[in-house]
C-alpha cells in the first residue's frame, strides 16, 4: 500500500520547490571523479599541428572507437508472482524496473501492481524518473509517479526523489520521498538481500515500509508508519535471466492505517506463500 | 582435424604443414657461423618489405562449432608477419569490413601516424579503404598486432609479429614456434558487454555461499571469518572476482585451437626449442606450464632478459615471453595454460609427433583475493569508504 497524507493547500508549491531545488542540485554538482581531466598546456596546439600533418582528414573516424560510452537498457521483472493469501484471496503480483542510459545518466521506470484473481487491478504504481549517479553504488533519481490504490479509490500524481544503490554489506536499498498533488507527503523504504545457498540457489529476505507524515482519510492511510512487509523469496537460477521462485511473504498495517482496515472490513496481517519467475533482459 | 582457415586461396596457416593443427616449426639459427634461418614449414608467414593483410568477416570453425569471425586474411589468429630489425617495410591493410578497422603493432616504436589508433593517431580504416602502414623496424623480439577498432580484437583480429635481430640472436635455439592463446567468445562481444552492464557478476559462478561461510569458520574460527566477510562487505567488494568473464562464457584457445583440437608443437629429442608465447585474449591471464619441464624464459615483451627457470608463469593480455625448453625424451607433453580465476584452460601439445598427447593436469581450485591483493594492508587501518 502506498498512500499519501492529507492535503494543504500550499501542496503543489511545494511540490515544485523540491523537485526544481533537486534538479538544481543534480545539474550544479559534478564529483570530482566523473570529471574528466585536465589536458596539460599546449595540448591543443599539438593536436592541430599533428591533424594539419595528417595526409587526410583529422582524426576523427566513421566509427567511434572505443565503445565505453554506449546506450544500454535494462528491464528487471524482479517480481512475477502469484500471492496465495492464507485468508483464502490469492493475488497476481508485478513489480519491474527498467532503465536506459549510460552508465552516469538513466531513465528509470518502476511499475508494480496487484490484481486479485477475478478483480481488477489495483494498487497500480509507476514512476518514471531521472536518476543519476552521484557516488559510487548510488543513483539519486527524481521525477513523476502515478499511483492508485483501486478503482475507487482517487489517483495520485506524485513528485519523487529518490536514492537508489547498493548499501555497505550488500544490501540494495531504494528510500523515497513522495509529494503528492494534494501536498501529502509519505515516504518509502525498500531493502533487499542476497544470500547464495549454492551457485544457483539464492535466497533473497525483502522488507518494505511506507510512513505518511498525514492522515488522508479518502486513501485510508494513517500518520506515521503505515505499513511493513516482509519477504523471503527462494529462486533457482536456470539462467541468470530466468529464475523461477517460491517464497513467502508477510504484510502488515499499523496504528490509524491498521484502523482503516478493520473499518473496511479488510485483515491487518496477511500471509501468502508466493510462487513466481523472476526475469531480466 | 580440418584446415583452419577458409579463404578462396586456401591459405594453410603458418602453423601447418603437411599436417594441420600441427607446428613444424620454423628452424632457429643452426650453431654454425650463418645467420640464415631454414624455413621447415611454408605456412601462412608474411615477410618482406611489401606486405598486404586484409580483414573480412568470414564464417569459421572453431572446435567444431560453427563462429562468425573478422580475420586477417582469412585465418585466426592472422598470419605471421616476419620481419627484420633495421628493414623497413610496407604493410598495406585493406578494410573489407562494414565498419572502421584499423592494425596496431603491439611494442613497436614507429612513427606515431603508423601506431594505428584511431581517433589518436589516425582516422582509422574506413571500409574499403586501404591504408598503408610504413616503418622502419627499431628493434627485434615477439611482438603481436592486432585491430584498434571496437570489438575486433576479441573476435580474431590478432595475429604474430616476430621481428628478427639484425646482429645475431643471443638466443640459441633449434626450432620455434609460436604459441598464441586467446580467448574466444561465440556471441557478439557487445552482448557480453551489455549483460556486464547489468549484472557485474554475470559470469562468476564461484561465488561465496553459505556453505563456505560454514566451512571458512571450521577452519578459521568466527572472528576471523566474521570480520573478513564484513571487510569485503562493507568495501561491497567481492573476493571471489578475479575475471569478468570466466570459462563459462569464454573458449580459450591455443594458436585458435580448443583443447580438444590439441594444437602440437613438434620437436626432436635434445632439440632447444623456442616457444613464443603470446596472450592475445581479450581480457584473460594465463598461468601456463608444461608439466614435466621447465622452462626458462630469455625475453619479454620482445626485450632480452637474463634468463631465468620458471616451472609455470603468469601472462596477462598482450605480454610475449619466450621459452626456451629441452625435453630430454621424444615423448608428448602438454603446454597448459589455466585462466587466473581457474575457470576454463587452453591447451596444446609439445610432442615428437601429432597425435600423442601429454597427461592432461589435474584442475586447481581457484583462489580468493586477498586485502595485498587489492593494495591494502589492513593494519595500517586504512578507510575503506
Amino acid at each position: 500500500m502506498r498512500r499519501a497524507g492529507e492535503t494543504g493547500r500550499r501542496g503543489p508549491r511545494v511540490a515544485l520547490a523540491w523537485m526544481s531545488a533537486a534538479l538544481a542540485l543534480l545539474f550544479s554538482v559534478t564529483p570530482a571523479w566523473a570529471q574528466p581531466p585536465a589536458m596539460p598546456e599546449g595540448t591543443g596546439t599539438l593536436l592541430a599541428a599533428i591533424a594539419e600533418s595528417l595526409q587526410t582528414k583529422a582524426p576523427t573516424p566513421a566509427t567511434p572507437p572505443t565503445s565505453d560510452d554506449r546506450i544500454h537498457s535494462f528491464l528487471l521483472i524482479d517480481q512475477l508472482e502469484t500471492q496465495f493469501g492464507t485468508n483464502g484471496t490469492n493475488a497476481l503480483y508485478f513489480n519491474v524496473l527498467g532503465w536506459l542510459g549510460g552508465d552516469c545518466n538513466r531513465v528509470w521506470l518502476n511499475a508494480e501492481g496487484t490484481q486479485i484473481y477475478g478483480g481488477p487491478l489495483e494498487d497500480t504504481d509507476v514512476q518514471l524518473l531521472y536518476g543519476r549517479l552521484i557516488a559510487p553504488f548510488w543513483d539519486l533519481q527524481v521525477g513523476v509517479r502515478y499511483f492508485q490504490s483501486n478503482s475507487s479509490s482517487p489517483p495520485r500524481a506524485s513528485a519523487v526523489l529518490a536514492i537508489l544503490g547498493l548499501a555497505p554489506y550488500w544490501f540494495e536499498t531504494q528510500a523515497a520521498l513522495f509529494i503528492s498533488n494534494k501536498g501529502e507527503v509519505s515516504a518509502r523504504l525498500e531493502l533487499e538481500y542476497e544470500l547464495l545457498l549454492t551457485q544457483r540457489f539464492i535466497l533473497q529476505p525483502r522488507l518494505e515500509t511506507n510512513v505518511s507524515a498525514q492522515r488522508v482519510s479518502e486513501l485510508d492511510i494513517g500518520q506515521g508508519v503505515n505499513d511493513l512487509q516482509l519477504g523471503l523469496r527462494l529462486r533457482y537460477e536456470i539462467r541468470r535471466e530466468f529464475a523461477p521462485y517460491i517464497g513467502v511473504s508477510w504484510t502488515s498495517r499499523f496504528g490509524e492505517t491498521a484502523d482503516f482496515a478493520r473499518a473496511d472490513r479488510e485483515p491487518v496481517q496477511t500471509w501468502s506463500i508466493v510462487l513466481g519467475v523472476r526475469l531480466w533482459f | 582435424m580440418t584446415s583452419r582457415s577458409l579463404t578462396r586461396r586456401g591459405f594453410l596457416r603458418w602453423t601447418a604443414a603437411a599436417v594441420p593443427a600441427v607446428g613444424l616449426g620454423t628452424r632457429g639459427q643452426p650453431t654454425a657461423a650463418t645467420n640464415l634461418p631454414a624455413r621447415a614449414d611454408a605456412g601462412d608467414v608474411l615477410s618482406g618489405e611489401s606486405i598486404d593483410l586484409v580483414i573480412r568477416k568470414h564464417k569459421i570453425d572453431i572446435g567444431g562449432r560453427e563462429a562468425t569471425a573478422t580475420l586477417i586474411n582469412g585465418s585466426l589468429p592472422g598470419p605471421l608477419v616476419r620481419l627484420r630489425e633495421g628493414a623497413t617495410v610496407t604493410i598495406r591493410v585493406a578494410n573489407e569490413l562494414e565498419e572502421t578497422t584499423s592494425i596496431h603493432w603491439h611494442g613497436l616504436l614507429v612513427p606515431y601516424d603508423m601506431d594505428g589508433v584511431p581517433g589518436v593517431s589516425f582516422p582509422g580504416i574506413d571500409p574499403g579503404q586501404t591504408f598503408t602502414y610504413r616503418f622502419t623496424l627499431r628493434q627485434s623480439g615477439t611482438y603481436w598486432y592486432h585491430s584498434h577498432s571496437g570489438n575486433q580484437e576479441q573476435t580474431g583480429v590478432y595475429g604474430p609479429l616476430i621481428i628478427e635481430p639484425s646482429e645475431r640472436d643471443p638466443i640459441a635455439f633449434d626450432r620455434e614456434h609460436v604459441v598464441m592463446l586467446s580467448d574466444w567468445t561465440f556471441e557478439d562481444p557487445k552482448r557480453v558487454i551489455a549483460r556486464l552492464k547489468k549484472l557485474a557478476n554475470y559470469y562468476n559462478f564461484n561465488q561465496l555461499t553459505v556453505g563456505d561461510f560454514f566451512r571458512d569458520v571450521r577452519e578459521k574460527g568466527w572472528g576471523a571469518t566474521l570480520s573478513d566477510r564484513l571487510m569485503w562487505g562493507g568495501m561491497r567488494m567481492d573476493p571471489t572476482d578475479i575475471a569478468d568473464v570466466t570459462g563459462y562464457g569464454y573458449t580459450y584457445l591455443v594458436n585458435g585451437m580448443t583443447p580438444d583440437q590439441n594444437w602440437t608443437a613438434l620437436f626432436e629429442a635434445g632439440e632447444r626449442v623456442r616457444l613464443r608465447f603470446i596472450n592475445a585474449g581479450a581480457m584473460t591471464h594465463f598461468d601456463v606450464r608444461i608439466p614435466g619441464l621447465e622452462m626458462t624464459l630469455v625475453e619479454a615483451d620482445g626485450q632480452h632478459v637474463e634468463p631465468v627457470v620458471v616451472e609455470e608463469f603468469r601472462i596477462a593480455p598482450a605480454e610475449t615471453y619466450d621459452m626456451v625448453v629441452q625435453p630430454p625424451a621424444a615423448q608428448a607433453y602438454t603446454i597448459f595454460a589455466e585462466t587466473m580465476d581457474r575457470s576454463g584452460y587452453a591447451a596444446g601439445s609439445l610432442a615428437p609427433r601429432p597425435g600423442p598427447r601429454g597427461p592432461m593436469p589435474h584442475r586447481r581450485q581457484p583462489s580468493r583475493r586477498t586485502m595485498a591483493d587489492m593494495g591494502m594492508v589492513p593494519s595500517t587501518g586504512m578507510d575503506h569508504g
